[in-house]
């Protein structure tokens, strides 16, 4: 196993920082080499990856698929010329967001005005405290376990409950934590991924900055489950309001085990800031990230459970997951409400976009209509999972959304971030959105992707403009499936899944474009990155 | 452990932990990889992926291991398309280049019938900034091997990655062009790039390829050459099972064109009657010497050698081996002046810079070389590297020694100056230049007050300890700190770090041997390890870095006075009978002098022939005016060579000598392997191996040494040198031997003293110390240390008659401490007179971070740049090696 002496990941959070005040000349650059004694080469890397060249103050206008189509349908105008593109920002609810000197504000016909939920004085006042949280119930479940250890119990209730990961994978929970646990021992680490980025979903943040407890819960249970003596939290840089939240939580647990409460052996909480872009979100980028590399997928195997962080035996899990766990093992003993709940984030074409709480396996139909106050006739298409799930069609909305049912019928479940489609959306135009998504997501590593992306870019942008052929089409398809057996990580290889799922259900009106163009409505041009 | 699995419908065994990718090359089935670097399986290109057991998804046979009954299928129609399918999107981003022979994106495309797509519609421009590599970003496919050859195999660290996504691209330090990076012209991404990205500029496909040893440094690099015609077009580095396992240095690397240089010598030279010995300044060869033939100059050269015998004794006659020649010239040219002029006056290089190593680990552990291979460091726990700036000297073993660092190993950098090396380390003692013994003496009385040394090491394997730790009473930590500026409690953890993080291996190299007390210096390191116990294991040992790629050679063919081949004692009864009857002639009865004792002897005209063969001495020994002094005392002087040098400007008779690229024959490097060399032409004009031209010589002076080739010459060496018995030209095939063999290892013996040391036990030596030079001093208040740029070798016959090196070096420059300059009034570039009591020499100056206030530092590398009228005839008294660390000087304005 290789060691590298010096801590790697300074580095990067000394970049970070540089980045923040502007300081990222070739002057700064190299003096920050001589002064670490990091290679020039290493950090054009890093500043290149995650820093890269911005106008200072300049706005910065979320592209993501449900702020675009809300900037279309409401007719607004285009952002001040020297905007910068971006997705996404996290408050797809309340599309179509831009962020600018680190406020986030939404465009209405009036101009921008800034997001009530994004200041930190409403995030500071909707935070359920600890004194709260526990007079609801809340830690009783990590009381009973740090009394009778039962980390095999733990692993069979959530196998028996069939827990999938919620961070966009869907991976079957217990099996990683087996995993993990067969590793020899030595400082095995819950590695929380609370580095949310799929366009359209938002419910880690808002679980973070409301309910910070119940993450904490839920990942010291999964600690314990898994023998693990550390819990680091890898957040996204930019949910500083989480930031917050989640010190004070932690504040109010110190000060908690310090006047001796819980009894009982806790693993050790740390939460790091982490930059990078949506791929950074991919549970070994995340790594590669912590470790301070550019967040780029490793290869597997190994796997985390085998190989993580460090080298050492890590299971990552996503915040969404961890949070639900204390309700669920809470069921088991009689306390709770039963089953797996699921938060819903509902955008695209509804009334009412949102983060909807449900028991897992609520239907689209019944999540736009009642949730999102809208006639689901209206629509003619979906995105069950973000971006990231592929397309259904309006038939069927009817899908119970958990994760294997929609397996089933060929999407994914993914974040359960449901984008709705309207009659008059050109699918052309959101898939063109989405593979301009992924190529600028694209972290470059693997050949499919950093090529096969950009040229489905090409592509679903010809096809926009009429100008693309039959031929190209199917080269598109074939593409499509190149990608998705040949990529090194999820994110090639769904990127061509939407192009893949609208042509199986929607072959004739993607086919008349290549006869030249669409009466549909279209989204804003992609603004250059 | 061995793993059954069937591989396209064909049962396989393979070793548990080997990947598809592996198990395929070994057994011959072909999966393609265009990312794939050894021990780095990139697993980006995704070509290599192939159908296992049922699951659906194809994987990466590069990094898929291999399981017991896997099922796996490398060629279905499925996977075909797969790789078309990705060839094609490679393609559509690929400007095709010429010559596309070097493009393996191309040649994979041509055999899977893709064709290609012309020319790129948005080229990136070509880095062509670099003198010998051109890289078009265009052309590349991030596979990232380049990145694993500079990064990770050479820890050069220069290319990154920019960007993300597809505007991705290969970047140097931080976004510069090649020329203004920290390139260090190694050559290892060229070597490894696939697509000819990054190539050598004028690269074109050769008509044939020899591998051969490369003839500069002590490492003894597997080169592989491409030749067309009689130009060499170019190099590349050889793996499996090399010293080097495919690295090189910018001179293995680019500096070969010294061989076709216009002014090779191609006949002999006679000095014209009335033409006294000097330089020859700007008048045509042909005023100076006149052209001979062979058979007219070996005649005059062997008459004059009889005659000086007669008149004046064969201790009268001198000669100076070369060690860039093979050890079957060496051997040749030592039989030669013992047995045919009858005189033990013989000497080679090793006078100037390593003598003090091999004969203090000779006196201490009975073997006189380094007792570790030069890859072997990688399996050190604790390095302890000494006055050797190996990044320029050693840039192979530099690497060896940084993947270390960077794996864990701590990294202990001993050095006056402030080395690049010491980023990578986790100790830096910058001690007071001259006082090594005193630093090192202090640490082995820090372990031995803590406890730290082994014991049971002392006790079984070595005798004479008392009197040595009894000798180190007076080098307490304060003491130490003091002379040596290095706080004490940096030597402390320095000694508890060599002493407990077994294994550790010291390497060294001239920073310490080319002092007054050179040897002393040594031996305070063989004191070191003896004390710990850190000889004799893998990751450990006394490792000097030998500078010439056959001086190890040289001192094992014998040429020394006093030390037969196989380092027999001429003094020796039974040795002496014992070459006296295969000689059949008696051998000198005298021991002869060292090289740096021949320069004062001929100036008092006790000797009066001096034969050099390859040395370039009026510019590599001490004090310059004494040389040229010394060779127009002589009676004669001949000099042999490729060109004719500064040296052989001097001589009355001048031979023209086949290069090692012109002849067969071996080199023995640092680690004692023994080494091929293989011809890629015939010798030029009338131009001659070495030993062709003793042999003839020795013919002519009545004592025949009839070889037929040089590998006669090598049975005779082994058949008469112990360590050398079992060595034969067949048996070098391959990766070469390490002698001494015999011990039951099919390579020869790796790693010396496993079990007893070669003399049984080793000794301690006890030491004193006094400072040196300090009554200079206050004259002459600056040392002048001379040393090596990575782009040149030596005295530049070779590297300064090779385009790429000369552009790559930055020319004759004096480097300054900051602090000196200002004090100096001198500004960077400016000109300034340096006085030492033996000379003067104008020098250009300019400031360097890395040397102490008081310290100087520059090159012997330019004719332009006489850095050795400076220098001081000092010498260490054991081994006669000059203090060439050690010149004193004073500094003046240049005058009008």
């Amino acid at each position: 196993m290789t060691e590298i002496r010096s801590d790697p990941s300074a580095v990067l959070r000394e970049l970070a920082t540089m980045a923040r005040e502007g300081r990222l000349s070739h002057d700064d650059l190299e003096e920050l080499s001589r002064r670490t004694q990091v290679p020039r080469s290493v950090i054009l890397g890093l500043r290149t990856f995650y820093f890269p060249e911005r106008v200072d103050g300049a706005t910065e206008v979320c592209v993501g698929l449900p702020c675009a189509m809300r900037r279309s349908s409401t007719g607004l105008p285009e952002p001040p010329g020297d905007s910068a593109s971006v997705s996404c920002l996290g408050y797809c609810a309340r599309a179509p967001v831009v962020r600018r000197s680190g406020r986030y504000l939404r465009q209405t016909s009036d101009g921008l005005e800034e997001i009530a939920e994004s200041t930190p004085r409403f995030v500071d006042a909707h935070r359920e405290h600890l004194s709260d949280y526990r007079a609801r119930g809340g830690y009783a479940v990590l009381e009973r376990y740090l009394s009778a250890p039962d980390p095999e119990g733990l692993v069979r209730s959530v196998e028996a409950a069939s827990v999938r990961g919620m961070g966009g994978a869907g991976f079957p929970a217990h099996i990683k934590w087996k995993a993990v646990r067969a590793s020899p021992a030595g400082a095995r680490v819950l590695l929380v991924n609370a580095h949310e980025g799929e366009p359209a979903t938002f419910k880690d943040r808002e679980i973070l900055e409301r309910e910070p407890h119940r993450l904490l819960e839920g990942a010291m249970l999964a600690a314990l489950a898994v023998g693990a003596d550390r819990v680091l939290i890898g957040l996204k840089s930019e949910y500083e309001n989480a930031r917050c939240s989640l010190d004070e939580a932690l504040d109010e647990l110190a000060a908690q085990t310090a006047a001796g409460w819980p009894t009982g052996r806790l693993p050790s909480i740390e939460i790091r800031a982490v930059p990078g872009p949506y791929v950074t979100g991919e549970e070994t980028a995340l790594m590669e990230a912590l470790e301070g590399r550019r967040s780029e997928p490793r290869l597997r195997p190994p796997f985390p459970a085998e190989f993580g962080l460090e080298g050492r035996p890590t299971l990552v899990q996503n915040v969404e997951t961890l949070a639900s766990l204390p309700n669920l093992l809470g069921a088991e003993a009689g306390t709770r409400p039963s089953g797996v709940e699921k938060v819903y984030c509902l955008t695209g074409d509804v009334e009412r976009p949102g983060a909807y709480r449900h028991p897992l396996g609520i239907s689209a139909e019944e999540l736009v209509r009642q949730d999102g106050r809208t006639d689901p006739r209206s629509l003619k298409a979906f995105l069950p999972g973000g971006l990231s799930g592929g397309l259904l069609p309006a038939s069927q909305l009817d899908l119970a959304l958990d994760f294997e049912t929609v397996r089933r019928s060929g999407a994914g479940l993914g974040t359960a971030a449901v984008v709705a489609i309207g009659r008059d959306r050109c699918l052309v135009d959101v898939l063109e959105n989405l593979s301009t998504f992924f190529a600028s997501e694209s972290c470059g590593k693997c050949v499919p992707c950093r090529l096969g992306t950009a040229k489905l870019q090409r592509l679903l942008g010809a096809l926009r403009e009429g100008r693309a052929s039959e031929a190209d089409l199917s080269e598109g398809l074939a593409l499509a499936q190149l990608l998705q057996e040949t990529s090194i990580c999820a994110l090639g290889q769904v990127a061509g899944k939407a192009l893949s799922d609208a042509m199986r259900y929607f072959p004739e009106e993607i086919r008349a474009h290549t006869r030249g163009g669409c009466a549909g409505h279209h989204l804003p041009e992609a603004l250059p990155p | 452990m061995t793993v059954r699995l069937r591989l396209d419908g064909r049962e396989v065994d393979a070793p548990d932990g080997e990947t598809i990718l592996e198990l395929a090359r070994r057994v011959g089935v072909a999966i393609p990889s265009l990312c794939d670097s050894p021990s780095h399986p990139n697993g980006v290109c995704r070509m290599c992926m192939v159908e296992v057991d049922d699951s659906g998804r194809a994987v990466p046979a590069c990094a898929t291991r291999v399981r017991p009954g896997m099922d796996v299928r490398t060629q279905t129609a499925h996977l075909l398309g797969l790789r078309r399918g990705l060839l094609t999107l490679m393609l559509e981003r690929h400007r095709p280049h010429e010559p596309s022979a070097r493009c393996e994106l191309e040649a994979l495309a041509d055999r899977l019938g893709i064709p290609s797509t012309g020319t790129l519609s948005d080229p990136m421009d070509r880095d062509d900034s670099h003198p010998a590599i051109s890289f078009d970003a265009s052309s590349c496919i991030l596979c990232r091997r380049c990145l694993v050859a500079c990064d990770e195999e050479q820890v050069n660290d220069v290319i990154g990655l920019s960007g993300r996504g597809a505007p991705t691209h290969i970047g140097f330090d931080l976004g510069v062009c090649l020329s203004e990076s920290s390139c260090a012209s190694c050559g290892a991404c060229v070597d490894a790039c696939p697509t000819g990205a990054l190539i050598e500029k004028g690269w074109a496909p050769a008509e044939r390829t020899v591998v051969t040893t490369c003839p500069y440094c002590g490492v003894g690099c597997t080169v592989e050459y491409g030749v067309q015609d009689r130009r060499i077009l170019w190099a590349r580095g050889v793996r499996g099972g090399s010293v080097n396992d495919g690295k090189l240095c910018v001179k293995g690397k680019f500096a070969f064109q010294y061989e076709t240089s216009s002014d090779r010598l191609l006949t002999p030279l006679i000095r014209r009657d009335g033409v006294p010995r000097g330089p020859i300044g700007m008048r045509p060869v042909d005023e100076v010497f006149r052209t001979a033939s062979w058979d007219e100059a070996l005649s005059l050269l062997a008459e004059r050698i009889r005659t000086i015998r007669a008149e004046h004794g064969s201790t009268a006659i001198a000669g100076i081996a070369c060690d860039r020649s093979t050890n079957e010239d060496i051997y040749a040219f030592q039989r030669l002046m013992r047995v045919a002029a009858g005189t033990d006056n013989v000497d080679q290089s090793a006078t100037l810079c390593h003598a003090p190593s091999a004969a203090m680990l000779s006196w201490a552990t009975g073997a006189g070389a380094a007792t570790n291979p030069v890859g072997d460091v990688r399996n050190a726990r604790t390095i302890l590297l000494v006055g050797s700036n190996t990044e320029r000297a050693h840039p192979v073993v530099a690497s060896n020694i940084k993947w270390a660092a960077r794996h864990g190993a701590h990294l202990i950098v001993v050095d006056p100056r402030r080395l690049e090396i010491g980023r990578l380390a986790e100790m830096s003692l910058s001690l007071r230049p001259g006082t090594d013994v005193v630093l090192f003496g202090a640490m082995a009385k820090c372990i031995l007050d803590s406890g730290w040394e082994d014991r049971a090491f002392i006790e079984q394997r070595t005798e004479g300890f008392d009197a040595w730790a009894a000798s180190l009473s007076p080098f307490t930590l304060e003491y130490a700190s003091r002379v040596t500026g290095v706080p004490a409690d940096l030597i402390r953890r320095a000694s508890e770090t060599y002493a407990r993080e077994r294994p550790s291996s010291i390497l060294w190299t001239l920073g310490i041997t080319e002092h007054e007390n050179g040897s002393d210096n040594v031996s305070s390191l063989v004191n070191l390890a003896l004390l710990t116990g850190n000889v004799g294991r893998s990751g450990s040992g006394l490792n000097p870095l030998r500078g010439q790629n056959n001086v190890q050679g040289g001192a094992d063919m014998g040429s020394t006075p006093g030390s037969l081949p196989g380092y027999q004692p001429l003094s020796d009864p039974a040795v002496r009978a014992k070459f006296e009857a295969r000689w059949g002639s008696a051998l000198p009865e005298l021991k002869g002098w060292k090289s740096t004792e021949m320069i004062p002897q001929a100036q008092s005209g006790r000797i009066r022939l001096l034969y050099i063969s390859g040395e370039n001495s009026v510019r590599s020994h001490p004090d310059s005016s004494s040389v040229s002094d010394a060779f127009q005392s002589l009676d004669l002087l001949v000099v042999q060579d490729l060109y004719l040098t500064e040296t052989a400007e001097y001589a009355d008779i001048v031979l023209p000598a086949a290069s090692s690229f012109e002849k067969t024959g071996t080199f023995t490097n640092m680690e004692r392997r023994v080494q091929m060399v293989r011809p890629l032409f015939d010798p030029p004009g009338s131009a001659r191996a070495d030993w062709e031209i003793y042999a003839e010589l020795a013919d002519r002076l009545g004592h025949p040494m009839p070889y037929r080739d040089s590998g006669e010459i090598m049975s005779e060496i082994s058949d008469l040198a112990p360590s050398y018995a079992g060595i034969g030209h067949e048996r070098l095939a391959g990766r070469g031997l390490n002698w001494p063999i015999g011990r039951g290892e099919p390579n020869g013996e790796s790693i010396l003293h496993v079990d007893r040391f070669a003399r049984g036990k080793a000794r301690f030596r006890p030491l004193g110390w006094t400072e040196p030079g300090a009554e200079r001093a206050a004259e002459y208040p600056y040392v002048l240390v001379t040393g090596r740029q990575r782009e040149q070798y030596h005295t530049g016959t070779m590297t300064g008659r090779s385009p790429v090196a000369t552009r790559l070096s930055e020319g004759p420059v004096v480097e300054m401490n900051a602090e000196d300059m200002a004090r100096e009034g001198l500004a960077e570039g400016g000109r300034v007179r340096l006085i030492s009591p033996q000379g003067m020499v104008e020098a250009r100056v300019g400031v360097s971070p890395a040397l102490p206030v008081g310290m100087l530092f520059t090159t012997f590398h330019y004719s332009e740049f006489r850095v050795n009228e400076l220098t001081t005839p000092a010498l260490d008294p054991m081994t006669k090696t000059p203090a060439y660390k050690d010149t004193r000087v004073r500094l003046a304005p240049v005058s009008s």
